[in-house]
Parts: structure tokens; sequence; C-alpha cells
């Protein structure tokens, strides 16, 4: 589920496709684990929500997800990002915000975006 | 390489007791326990352990030091800030950066030190009886503070993420003035918001705490202040988690605001006007990006050294909402995770990252009906949620503040601006960006809002029916309990608050080391 969202979400951001992705899923895995235990506790509701077959056709309008075409992941993304439902933009929110920070603070995203690293202190 | 102070302190035989190493002791007893190390709890313990009084600090966070501080976001955030910087208010509007470690926010905050200003000191007095809060009566504690951490207003040239709004606020008339930081022998990295790697920053990490252990205090850490327990008005001892239990004679608490009101409420602290965890104060933050013909380069150089107050001092302090104009530090995740989009649209936006210039402006909110802030509740396990929602009268002040932000980025030179907003889009003339922005719905998680200033929650005041504390920072119901730090403020300030809690707890801890002499 992580992995098709975060191919979505990161496309034209990722060298490297499959292994960048890879990396990407790691940092989601390790943001997650350094939250608090109650928003975790959300998380993993979300991620419940997003993975159990019933809710996730309702709620996402997408089939399995090892099945579930860029198109649709996008398409997905896009009405959660501009619902009118506050809780559905949150949802978006949440995802956006894991998956951003678990590429960005990788270094192999860095040459893209012409961000050099930090600096060498002599 | 540079000597790191906590490693040459710890060498030294300081107390440090990291809450959960086996074999910790359980039962500490001292004059005075301080909870949370920030500019509060920080200021507080050096004033406290100079009077020669045993101080206890406690902190929720890690011991990290110039040594850990590798200038890397996906260490900083979930080592250095509270929920790993993504903290939120309850609706998810709001995205709070707050400090937890040793030295709190001051150990990963953008040096910015602006005294308290007149007019909402006035307000205090006027409105909340705070008769020894003027400008005047302030001064020397301020004074000492300013020369304690080194405090002066800049003095290299600003980088061109600043001087991007000096150079557009000048075309149309609008006054800019350089921002006093509280730095000794600055590096200018640009990294002081992932911990001071050369130790330039003045943060209580590098000054009072170590001053604090130096003059024989104790610092526990990775401990979480869970529960004050009374006996009647009186605060006997404070338990933590993991289990210890701290006996003094007087509290500090100064867990900054949220978890400072939150303590007070877990430990069901008396609250007879239900003031408790009311008016808390973000400086809701609002956030132009623009891309600029030359190099900008916002990830290096001092964050911030150029702000205008034109748009807090030229309108009516009880009027529409005013805001403070300053740029942001523009590093990859955190510009990642707040540029609206995503897929190749968000990409093409990240390429453009060296030559980004940010503005954001930062609302005053607590001065008017209509903006009475939010409130610090529970969540089923004790942890603290902020409730804050956000009213049309700062929405009203969003908008102009994104309209004025791209007026400026388009007089500075800029070649696109975006409004950052899940529904702006980059445009390429004022005209075009106005235009935009009057449509832009104004509601949460469509607006992207940010804070970084957390304030008020237990508020001062000479009234116990409207406020928490009393000007001393003594709670009105309790006798041995203080709060010192951001939550004291009746009001948001109106610019970045670390002075104006370094000033306020210089006289408060100064007073309660008088008071403790006394007895």
């Amino acid at each position: 589920m992580l992995r098709a969202i975060a191919r979505v979400m990161l496309d034209g951001a990722l060298p490297n496709r499959e292994e960048a992705l890879d990396a990407a899923v790691r940092g989601v895995e390790v943001a997650i684990a350094g939250l608090p235990a109650a928003v975790q506790g959300e998380v993993q509701q979300l991620f419940g929500l997003l993975e159990f077959p019933i809710t996730r056709r309702i709620v996402a309008g997408v089939g399995p997800w090892d099945r579930a075409s860029d198109a649709d992941v996008a398409a997905f993304l896009q009405r959660w990002r501009t619902s009118n439902a506050q809780l559905l933009r949150s949802g978006y929110a949440a995802l956006h915000q894991l998956v951003m920070a678990g590429w960005y603070g990788n270094n192999d995203a860095w040459p893209r975006i012409g961000y050099p690293g930090p600096p060498h202190i002599a | 390489m540079i000597p790191d102070p906590i490693a040459q302190g710890l060498a030294r035989g300081w107390k440090v007791v990291d809450a959960r190493a086996a074999g910790t002791a359980r039962d500490y007893t001292a004059d005075v326990a301080i909870i949370g190390t920030g500019a509060g709890g920080g200021t507080a313990a050096e004033i406290l352990a100079d009077a020669g009084l045993r101080v206890i600090m406690i902190e929720e966070g890690p011991l990290r030091s110039s040594r850990d501080f590798h200038m890397l976001e996906r260490e900083a955030y979930p080592q250095l800030y509270q929920e790993s910087a993504g903290r939120r208010t309850k609706d998810k509007g709001i995205v709070i950066l707050q400090g937890r470690a040793v030295g709190g926010s001051t150990t990963v905050n953008w040096t910015s030190s602006f005294r308290t200003p007149r007019l909402t000191l006035d307000y205090w007095y006027e409105r909340y009886g705070l008769r020894d809060y003027t400008p005047e009566k302030l001064a020397p504690f301020f004074e000492r503070m300013e020369q304690r951490l080194s405090i002066h207003p800049w003095n290299e040239a600003p980088n061109p993420n600043n001087a991007a709004l000096a150079r557009g606020a000048k075309r149309l008339g609008i006054d800019t003035a350089v921002i006093p930081r509280n730095v000794k022998g600055c590096y200018n990295l640009g990294y002081c918001g992932m911990g001071c790697p050369t130790n330039a920053k003045q943060s209580m990490l590098v000054t009072t705490i170590p001053r604090a252990l130096d003059r024989g205090a104790t610092l526990i850490v990775q401990s979480r202040a869970q529960r004050l327990h009374f006996d009647g008005a009186h605060v006997t001892m404070l338990e933590c988690a993991p289990s210890i239990r701290v006996h003094a004679r007087t509290f500090v608490v100064a867990g900054g605001a949220i978890n400072s009101p939150a303590l007070l409420l877990r430990s069901g602290a008396p609250d007879p006007y239900g003031t408790l965890g009311k008016r808390t104060f973000l400086h809701p933050v609002v956030i132009s990006a623009a891309i600029m013909p030359e190099f900008i380069a916002a990830y290096a150089g001092a964050p911030q050294s150029i702000y205008s107050d034109h748009f807090l001092y030229t309108q009516p302090l009880d009027g529409p909402i005013g805001y403070k104009l300053e740029v942001p530090p523009v590093h990859p995740v955190l510009l990642a995770t707040t540029t609206p989009g995503f897929g190749t649209t968000h990409a093409q936006l990240l390429a453009e990252m060296p030559h980004l210039h940010v503005i954001i402006a930062l609302m005053r909110d607590g001065f008017h009906p209509d903006s009475p802030g939010g409130t610090v509740g529970l969540r089923s396990d004790g942890s603290p949620l902020l409730d804050y929602p956000i009213t049309p009268y700062v929405w009203d002040g969003a908008r102009r503040a994104l309209r004025t932000m791209a007026q400026i980025q388009f007089a500075a030179g800029a070649r696109m601006v975006l409004p950052v907003h899940e529904d702006a889009r980059p445009v390429a003339s004022f005209a075009q960006a106005e235009r935009m922005i009057d449509e832009l719905p104004m509601e949460i998680l469509r607006a992207n809002i940010v804070s970084a200033h957390v304030m008020g929650g237990c508020g001062m005041g000479a009234d116990p029916r409207t406020s928490v504390v009393n000007g001393a920072g003594l709670h009105h119901q309790l006798d041995n309990v203080y709060v010192f730090d951001g939550s004291a403020f009746p009001t948001s300030i109106g610019a970045n608050p670390q002075l104006s809690i370094y000033g306020m707890v210089a006289r408060n801890a100064a007073g309660l080391a008088a008071t403790l002499a006394k007895r």
C-alpha cells in the first residue's frame, strides 16, 4: 500500500524507481516508529482503513494495492486532497507528510533538487 | 574538532541521570524541581542554582550536544522535536514545531531575539493588571539576558533569502530591520533548526544549564513529568515516567505551552474558573514561496536576519489581525512536507529549491474577542492535544498576509509566486496572484498553517477569574507551584518569544530565589 502511494506521490522525484522507492518506504517506516504512541495509533488506523478491502473500496475507491494503476492511486490522492470532508483531507495530509519526509530526508533525494547537503565544518 | 561543552561537563562529573538507564535511583529531593529545560526552565535553573538552592531539572527529551548535531533533518526532527516535528492541532489543521530535548526549543530555534513589544505589555497592564510588566521595569531583566546570551543585531550581510525580503519591502516603502540573534562566533551555516553544530547559538543547552550543573544541580533526562501530588494547596511530589519521584519544596512548571497546562490538567490541579489550558496562542503562520532569478540557497546562512513589523504597527492592536514578516530556512524535508500537491507538480517545484525564496507571516493572535486562541486538553492516554479552531478573523489575516507576501516577492524580482495553499498554483504577476488569493478557500488542510511559537494556557494575571498564575508566576490556588515559561503569557507576543520568556523568567526566578531565602 505504502509503496503504491509513495510511487505516485514521488513521481518525478525518484532517480532510480525501485531502489529509491525502497528507501522512501523505509524512511516512512522509520518516521512512524519515531512518533509518540497516540499518533502512531492514528497512523495505524489510517493504514488499516486503506488496507482492509471493504473500507479501501469505500473510502479510497481503489482495488487491491498491488494491482492498482498509478492513475487510480493518483485519482484517490487527488480526491482526498481536495475533498470537502476535513477527515479525508487530514488523511491525505498525513500520507503526504510521511512520504515526503521519508524520501527527502535521504541523501539520494538531494541531487535532483540542487541541495548540496550539509556543509563541511573545518 | 569543535569542543563539546556537554561532553566536557559530563567528564567533570555533572549529575545527569538517564531515567531509562538500568540502576537509576528512583527518589530525588531538592529545594526546587524544574520541569522542562527550555527558555524558561534553563533560565530559572541558572538563577536558582546561583542563589545556592538545590535544583533538579526534569526533561522529557534526550541530552544531545554539538557532537550529535550533524545538520541532518532525518536525525534532528525525531530526536529534538515534539512528535518528530509533526505535532498537529486536534483537527490536524496546524503543524506545530516545538523542541523536545535538553534546552527545549532553544536548542532548535532560529535564534531571533526580540524584547516583548511595548503594545503587548500595555495590553497586559490594562487587561490583566500586570502592573510590573512595563518596558521600563522589565528593561534590566532583558538587558541581563541579552548580555548573558550575547544577543545583538546580526552584523553580517543577510543571506539572499533575507535580502530578498528587505529588497522587496523597500521597493514598496515597507520598513524592515535587522534581527537580534543569540549567537557568539556564529559560522553562518544555516542549520540552527537541527541543533547548532558549533555551539555558537547561545541556547540554554550551552549557557544556563551547564552553569546550573556546575553549581551542583541535577538533570534527569528522558523522563516525562506525569503528575503532581497534592497535600491541600501544596504540592509534595512529582511523579515521572519511567517511574521516578521528585520531592521538593517548590515546583517550577516550564514544559512549554501545551505541555505545562497538560501537566496541571493530568494532575487535577485546582481550576475554579476554568482558565487552565485556555487562551493558548500560536502566531499562526502562512507561507509564500517565490522562484527568484538569482541563486538564493535559503538552506545556507543565518536563517533569520531581516524582519518587518509594518503590518503590526500601522493598524490598531485590537483591529484586524496584524502580522510580522520574516523568512524561514529552507531544507529538503521541511520544504517537501510544506509544498502543496504531489507527483510531478510537486517534484518540479522542489527542483527549483536553489532559487526558492520564502516569506512567512506570523499572525498576532489573542488581542481581539474573535481571536480567543485554543484549548489544551488530554487524550485518553493523558498526552496533550491542542484544539485551535481558526476563526474567520484569523483567516482574514491569512488572506491579507498572502497578498502582502506575494506583492513583496514580485517587488523583489520574483519570476513566479506560489501562496502555500493546496488550491493555489504558481503565478507570474501580482495581478494574477491577487485574483487567485481573493478566491482561495480559507479552510484548514487547504491553506497550509504552521506554528513555531506556542504561548499561553497558564496565563498570568492579577484576577484569578481570568488567569492561572499571578504576575510572579505563582499559581493562584497552589502555594508552591510556579509557571515559568511561555505558557504564562496572557496573549501571544507579536514577536518570536524566546527573549520574552528569558526576561519574564529572569525576573520571576529572582523573585522566587528571594522568597525562598526568607523562609
